[in-house]
């Protein structure tokens, strides 16, 4: 156990180890766009709200007089302490401006997250243990449809429908502006709030969790493992579930895993349409009021989470699958 | 020097008897397999119908996208079967002259994409060592930046044009070409009929080119069309945001006008948004059956 813990452990330093060069390449990426976009690249550094002696203070911290390379150095430096610099928009440094839209942000892809993944699971195994029933059929005609769909567009048609012509949910928001509630009532009024940008959302991971599951399920009851658990004299249930399923997960985890980028795409265009006070919602702010370091901030923030989450699934996947040698 | 003539032959008669990627026997076997499929039928018809749109737009399309009448925000009637926005302009016309900007950027990007992936994995494949490692780590770079992001970050620095979305968005498809025909590559290159024609004296570029490149194809293809219907999505989510081409009829930016009159013009969001749903689907079915005519072993679904 020990030995095991320790491979883990030099795993983890190494894959961290391989993750660095992803972020400071995504930080060059950054800087040369910086430097690639028309007018002076102090704008973007420092935002287009301050004086001249700030503008000259920011000059000298980005050493923007000194040779390219020093400048780069200068750059990556700052962003890795986390110094984003100041938001003249919202009159706050960025980190703050950002870390108080955290919240609304997890809340949302949260929920959507966890409804998708667990309904994904239940309809891929309905409907890869009956590969030929209707439901099936219907089940691989409407994931497609959800795949191809824009989240958009979904999210304007469920407001046009359940919002507007039904009245059943709230257009757009987090909670009803006109009568603030407090306690028991805020949090309900959140969750109903909630229910259709949650829904939005979960759409797309839905589609995409039973596909994957029902492809991967139906490989994995087909092989030898599987007829050896069922010529045992094992419950149906327990083969599908203990056996097949736990296989049927590792492509699972994969592949959401490595999605992570298109579930924040889906999160700040949602937002966005429902006017989400979240991190997609001021990423749209920021870039309408150019606000450039709050902007720069929320790529930087956006490919740091998916590099993160690519190191976080591959940890996942080796601790669910004991035959992986973390090689 | 009769022995010489001899072995040649046996080795140009060997090499020819080898099967050699797509044989016609099979290509013929390919379209029997992809027809026998009707969801693939389904889908290479909304893209004919996708095609026919955009190249015939301007007979098609009963009035100008651009021009504006009295009729404002008039419901689907016979004059105007999808209805009018705001400014009374026909979204009829404008969800077919949008086939245009959707198309150009779902193929055009697909298309680099699909060129940068096969030399960038080609070389990294075939070539290996250090190529390989440089190129591999170049690839998941480019792998990890999120491709919606970088386009929106861009565009709000540089100003917005379709060619500027088309690089960015060919900038972001290619890694994972290059990665599906490094894998593919890997297990061709070992294979016997390469050693067959590496034998017989061809060239190494030539073998490259002649017996594994078109072998490899098939998924780099699939993957493509996949592309292409992705694309067409982010060039959407782009112009719905505001941030496209202001210059073309996008159906992106039809829902971003669309946006503001969700309580009063339902059609104005369900016509431009259906053409999107329709165009990808039909891309991704079409995938679909690619792949089922090309993997003949896969199980039906």
């Amino acid at each position: 156990m020990t030995s095991q813990g320790s491979f883990l452990g030099a795993y983890l330093v190494r894959r961290l180890l391989q993750a660095v060069p992803l972020v400071l390449g995504v930080l060059v990426i950054t800087f040369i766009l910086i430097h690639l976009a028309p007018g002076d690249p102090i704008y973007v550094l420092a935002g287009d709200g301050g004086n001249a002696a700030y503008y000259a203070e920011m000059r000298a911290r980005y050493g923007l007089d000194r040779p390219v390379h020093e400048q780069l150095a200068r750059y990556i430096l700052s962003m890795l302490r986390g110094d984003f610099g100041y938001s003249f928009s919202y009159q706050q440094p960025v980190y703050q401006v950002i870390a108080s839209r955290v919240p609304a942000t997890l809340l949302l892809m949260g929920t959507a997250l966890a409804i998708s993944t667990t309904l994904g699971l239940l309809v891929g195994v309905l409907t890869a243990t009956r590969p030929r029933g209707p439901i099936s059929h219907a089940v691989a005609i409407l994931t497609l449809g959800a795949y191809s769909m824009p989240v958009f567009w979904l999210g304007q048609l469920l407001i046009i429908v359940f919002a507007v012509r039904l009245s059943i949910f709230p257009v757009q928001g987090m909670s009803s502006v006109r009568n603030e509630q407090t306690g028991l009532r805020h949090i309900l009024d959140v969750l109903h709030h909630l229910v259709l940008p949650a829904l939005t959302l979960g759409l797309l991971q839905l589609a995409l969790v039973t596909r994957l599951t029902r492809t991967s399920l139906r490989e994995a009851l087909g092989e030898d493992f599987v007829r050896t658990a069922r010529a045992k004299g094992l419950h149906e249930r327990t083969v599908v579930f203990r056996h097949a399923l736990r296989n049927a997960l590792l492509p699972v985890v994969t592949v959401v895993g490595g999605q992570v980028g298109l579930l924040l795409t889906g999160a700040a265009l949602t937002e966005t349409i429902f006017a989400w006070p979240g991190l997609g919602r001021l990423l749209l702010d920021a870039t309408l009021s150019r606000d450039y370091p709050l902007l720069m901030a929320l790529f930087i923030l956006v490919a740091v989470a998916v590099v993160a989450a690519n190191l976080l699934t591959d940890l996942v996947y080796t601790l669910l699958d004991p035959r992986v040698r973390y090689g | 020097m009769a022995w010489r003539e001899q072995s040649e032959q046996i080795a140009r008669v060997r090499s020819a008897a080898i099967p050699l990627a797509p044989a016609p026997r099979r290509r013929t076997g390919f379209w029997f397999r992809f027809r026998a499929q009707r969801v693939a039928v389904v889908g290479s018809m909304l893209v004919l119908l996708l095609l026919l749109m955009a190249l015939g737009a301007d007979v098609i399309a009963p009035y100008d996208p651009f021009a504006n009448s009295d009729d404002v925000l008039s419901p689907p009637s016979t004059a105007h079967p999808f209805g009018t926005d705001d400014l009374g302009r026909d979204i009829f016309s404008a969800v077919v002259h949008g086939a245009r900007a959707s198309l150009l950027v779902g193929l055009l990007s697909a298309f680099a994409a699909t060129v940068i992936g096969v030399v960038v994995g080609g070389m990294a494949g075939y070539v290996g060592g250090l190529t390989d490692d440089g190129l591999m780590r170049l690839t998941e770079l480019f792998q990890v930046v999120p491709r919606f992001f970088l386009a929106l970050v861009t565009v709000a620095l540089l100003g917005s044009s379709i060619w500027l979305i088309v690089l960015l968005l060919s900038l972001t498809y290619w890694p994972g070409t290059a990665r599906l025909l490094r894998a593919q590559v890997l297990t061709l290159r070992e294979r016997d009929y390469v050693l067959a024609a590496r034998s017989v004296g061809a060239r190494e570029s030539i073998i490259f080119l002649r017996h594994v490149l078109p072998a490899a194809l098939p998924p780099v293809i699939i993957l493509a069309s996949l592309h292409v219907g992705g694309a067409i999505l982010i060039e959407a989510a782009l112009s719905f945001l505001g941030l496209g081409d202001r210059n073309v009829v996008s159906w992106g930016a039809l829902l971003n006008d669309a946006q503001q009159f969700v309580r009063y013009a339902w059609w104005m969001s369900a016509f431009p948004g259906l053409a999107i749903t329709l165009t990808v689907l039909g891309l991704n079915l079409v995938a679909d059956g690619l792949n089922d005519a090309w993997n003949p072993l896969l199980p039906k679904n």
